[in-house]
């Protein structure tokens, strides 16, 4: 069993909060990615887990043992590093064979193990080889080699895949879940791709400026953001601020000259949101309504499979939607109705 | 019909010419003044090692190229037990300053706090002492009835039991350590930046200890950057004067004093000149060494 | 998945190291012994320089005095070698400077001839043992009469400097950014005019560091001076070393103080360019 658990976890420096109060359930065996935008906190966060960062507050419990104070080399943790970190001056075997041979394994079992665990990762025979003979992709496998030969109970990854180009990293995704589901280890993943996050993890905890802003899987983070930040940084969505009225069990906002229906879990009568509409989410008319906006200086941006509807609007500046490839622009003008929005509080923005 | 072909068109761009030209010129005032008094000098040091001085019945002096000055260094009692002497001085000197060196390295490498600040600041300063100077600071700190022994009597050692430290290879040791220390520490912290962090993160994560991780890691990655350092201090002790010539004894010596004396004393510029070329196959795979590397390390 | 492999034994061989406080500890000793062994022997220079008085076994002098500074600053031989050494250091600085900066700025940006074994040669000064170099520079002076001269000195004294400067300067115009050059060619200047006013000032830091380690190597240079110079030409070091061979303790010390005065003065001047890799560019890299 592997279950991690923070609980409270801070860490500040000199004059910012790198970390605020943040806790975390990860379960046996998940696949969680702590994704967000860069100076979030969450590579941070990977660190303390690790052990090379000692919170300021809090508690870090790896099954239900608080390993806040333990040093990294005593934790049930290994890490693949952003650089991967492999020791120039051993060869592939010897970089995975290392912590083995720390440990006094005997040298036939020390073989056996980094011979299988190459075999995992898909990279058979270059045990004898040096880093700096190998290509991005192959060391990438390495470090994971080298992290994972060691029977760990958490595997902690820091944005492995940053360092290669578009290809092998959408390739590499699907190997590093694979590996993962193999050998059915608990792990953590930091990212600031959310293509990574959507598409390997379990779950997702989505950080900004410190602080945990949602948890959940793909659906949930993308569906249904619990703050504006979600809405805004998973997907793209347009953000356009109002007020809110509740009128029984609808609630309806009004957004410039347009009354939108909301989904507004909670939220009072009166209060000023933020409203979040993704372009997918979007009808076109070509008649005024009063839940629609008029969208000035259209124009379409060709993707192939679909088509972007771009303009502006006096209030809200820049506003897209998603329309069919067969679509196109006549002379009338043109409005933009949201068939599904949410709000948020206008203050709130980064707390969940 | 006439073709007229320009000369220019088959030519090399001058552009080339005229910056290779500046080249040569740049760097030739440097070229002659190490010719004449660098290069030329060390081929007249091995000429002369090789020329030998006899004197025939009349008095008159006879020269002819031979091996008889290498003979006599061998020969010699003296000068054999110098040339031991000076070895092992410079191994001795090299083998500590390398050791206080790298801990002052690791220190500044990966200590925080006031200490290591400390030591960041003050292991600079015998780089700014005169080596004349701190022969004689150590002189009047080593000696009997110097310094420390005066300290060690107060708390009770007895008079006469303090070792002879000035005058003998104890003393030419301590001095040259005490004067390589910048070098070598500057140098190996130089190395011990290289090594980026995260290799060191790495090793603790699978599991090793600060002991092993010197061991495995930073050992090995720090050390050819080290070996530079290294030869390059023993270069210098081998061939030192100043340091032996204040502190060590009247016998053995090492070769750089005899060598002095044998020039301005005895007149005896052969024997100085052999000394000089022993020096030098002595330390001749050092300075090989010394060099290759250098130049591995600077030019890409 | 597979069998766990075992936790890691307790590593008793290191335990010491990796207790913080343990290490704390053990640093602070040794810093302070540090402390002692560098600071210690120049202390007792500057008490000796001071001591009316000083028997054996006190730990300090016994009576204070000015009296041998003031012997030492009246001896005309004291005040003649100083103005030498301080005369000299400078001279051969800037001769030095005016042959090894264009030299380093030719091997960093032109093309050489034979670049790599010119560079490969301006090593050799210091693979080759210099007191043997200074003897057998001693027995050319005396063939073509430089023995006991001024330029003799200044020529020695470049031996050593020269090798600094060219490998300083060298690595110094390589780090700087060739289009900033080829910037102001290509908004008029002439190449010299390029050089004196955009790579010149860059190069600046780095130039200062070589002939702040260029002016202390002069000032130092005991050795060779020893040989070329006598009997005419007594810089400071040399005359420590009779002083120093003729037992005159305190006024060794008076000397000692003053011969180190202006080092330590540069050593607090300079301190912001004493970066590690200027230092070690200064040391290491030659």
């Amino acid at each position: 069993m592997a279950e991690v658990d923070l609980r409270g976890v801070s860490k500040g420096y000199k004059d910012t909060t790198a970390v605020d109060d943040l806790s975390l359930h990860i379960k046996d065996r998940e696949f969680v990615a702590l994704l967000g935008p860069s100076g979030c906190g969450k590579t941070t966060t990977l660190r303390m887990l690790a052990g090379f960062i000692r919170p300021d507050s809090g508690q870090i419990l790896i099954d239900g043992k608080d390993v806040t104070n333990v040093p990294p080399e005593r934790r049930p943790t290994a890490m693949v590093f952003q650089s991967y970190a492999l020791w120039p001056h051993m060869t592939v075997a010897d970089n995975i064979a290392f912590g083995l041979r720390l440990r006094r394994l005997p040298k036939t079992e020390v073989e056996d193990r980094t011979g299988r665990m190459l075999e995992v990762v898909g990279l058979p025979g270059v045990m004898k080889r040096y880093p700096s003979q190998l290509s991005g992709g192959q060391q990438q496998r390495v470090a994971l080699a080298r992290a994972l030969v060691l029977g760990p109970k958490i595997l902690l990854l820091d944005e492995p895949l940053s360092n290669l180009d578009a290809k092998l990293r959408v390739r590499m995704r699907d190997e590093i879940r694979r590996i993962q589901q193999e050998l059915q280890i608990t792990t953590v993943y930091v990212t600031h791709d959310q293509e990574e996050a959507l598409t390997m993890a379990d779950r997702i905890a989505v950080m900004n400026k410190g602080v945990l802003q949602q948890v959940g899987d793909a659906l949930d983070i993308y569906d249904r953001p619990a703050t504006a930040f979600v809405a805004d940084f998973i997907g793209s969505s347009n953000l356009l601020s109002g007020t809110l009225r509740l009128a029984g069990p609808t609630a309806v906002a009004q957004v410039g000259e347009a009354r939108v229906p909301v989904e507004a879990d909670g939220l009072p009568d009166g209060a000023a949101v933020t409203v979040s509409a993704r372009p997918e989410d979007m009808e076109v008319l070509r008649a005024p309504a009063p839940d629609a906006f008029r969208l000035e200086d259209p124009r379409l941006v060709n993707f192939g499979a679909y088509k972007r509807l771009l303009g502006r609007h006096p209030a809200f500046g820049q506003l897209e939607a998603r329309v069919p490839k067969a679509f196109a622009l006549g002379k009338e003008p043109v409005y933009l109705r949201f068939t599904r929005a949410r709000a948020f509080t206008s203050d709130e923005g980064d707390r969940s | 019909m006439a073709v007229v072909t320009s000369a220019r068109a088959v030519g090399r761009p001058r552009r080339l010419d005229r910056s290779r030209a500046a080249g040569v010129l740049l760097v030739l005032p440097s070229l002659l003044y190490l010719t004449v008094f660098v290069f030329i000098p060390v081929i007249k040091a091995f000429a002369t090692s090789f020329t030998v001085r006899d004197r025939d019945d009349a008095g008159n002096y006879t020269y002819r190229v031979g091996l008889d000055n290498y003979n006599q260094l061998i020969a010699s009692d003296t000068l054999r037990s110098n040339v031991i002497f000076t070895v092992f001085i410079a191994v001795a000197s090299v083998s500590i300053v390398f050791v206080i060196a790298y801990v002052i390295a690791l220190a500044l490498r990966f200590g925080r706090g006031p200490s290591a600040r400390f030591l960041g600041r003050i292991y600079i300063v015998p780089l700014f002492i005169p080596s004349v100077i701190a022969s004689y600071a150590m002189i009047t700190f080593l000696a009997n009835h110097g310094f420390v022994d005066g300290i060690l009597q107060a708390i009770g050692l007895p008079d006469g039991v303090f070792p002879k430290i000035v005058f003998d290879w104890k003393g030419i040791v301590i001095t040259q350590v005490w004067l390589s220390l910048p070098f070598m520490t500057v140098l190996l912290s130089s190395v011990l930046l290289e090594i980026s962090d995260s290799l060191i993160e790495s090793a603790r994560d699978v599991g090793a200890s600060s002991w092993q991780i010197f061991r495995h890691i930073v050992l090995p990655l720090s050390a050819p950057g080290a070996l530079i350092g290294v030869t390059f201090i023993f270069l210098g002790v081998i061939g030192g004067f100043t340091v032996p010539y204040l502190l060590g004894p009247n016998a053995p010596q090492m070769l750089g004093v005899s060598m002095v004396y044998y020039m301005t004393n005895y007149f005896e510029p052969y024997i100085a000149s052999t000394q000089a070329v022993a020096i030098f196959l002595l330390s001749l795979v050092a300075a090989v060494y010394y060099v290759r590397q250098q130049f591995k390390r600077e030019i890409r | 998945m597979a069998a766990q492999v075992p936790a890691l034994p307790a590593i008793r061989l290191s335990w010491w190291i990796d207790d913080a406080r343990i290490r704390r500890m053990l640093l602070r000793l040794f810093a302070a012994a540090l402390a002692v062994f560098i600071g210690i022997p120049l202390l007792t220079l500057v008490l000796w320089s001071f001591a009316g008085e000083w028997f054996w076994p006190n730990l300090i002098p016994t009576q204070w005095s000015l009296r041998w500074w003031q012997e030492v600053l009246e001896n005309p031989r004291v005040t003649n070698a100083m103005f030498l050494s301080f005369t000299i250091a400078p001279v051969v600085t800037l001769l030095t400077a005016l042959v090894a900066i264009p030299a380093g700025y030719a091997f960093a940006r032109l093309d050489v001839p034979f670049r790599r074994t010119l560079l490969l040669l301006f090593l050799i000064p210091n693979a080759f043992p210099r007191i043997g170099l200074y003897v057998s520079l001693a027995v050319l002076y005396y063939q073509i009469g430089l023995i006991d001269t001024y330029w003799g000195i200044v020529f020695l004294h470049m031996i050593g400097t020269m090798v600094y400067m060219t490998w300083i300067t060298t690595a110094t115009f390589r780090s700087i950014d060739p289009h900033l050059e080829e910037a102001a060619r290509d908004a008029g200047a002439s190449p010299l005019r390029a050089f004196f006013s955009v790579v010149l000032p860059l190069a600046m830091p780095g130039i200062i560091v070589a002939s702040l380690f260029s002016f202390l190597a002069s000032v130092d240079e005991a050795q060779g001076t020893l040989i070329v110079g006598t009997p005419h030409y007594i810089t400071m070091p040399v005359l420590l070393y009779t002083l120093i061979s003729s037992f005159q303790r305190p006024v060794a010390a008076v000397f000692s103080v003053l011969l180190a005065l202006p080092s330590l003065l540069l050593l607090i001047v300079a301190q912001r360019y004493l970066h590690s890799e200027y230092v070690a560019a200064g040391l290491g890299r030659v």
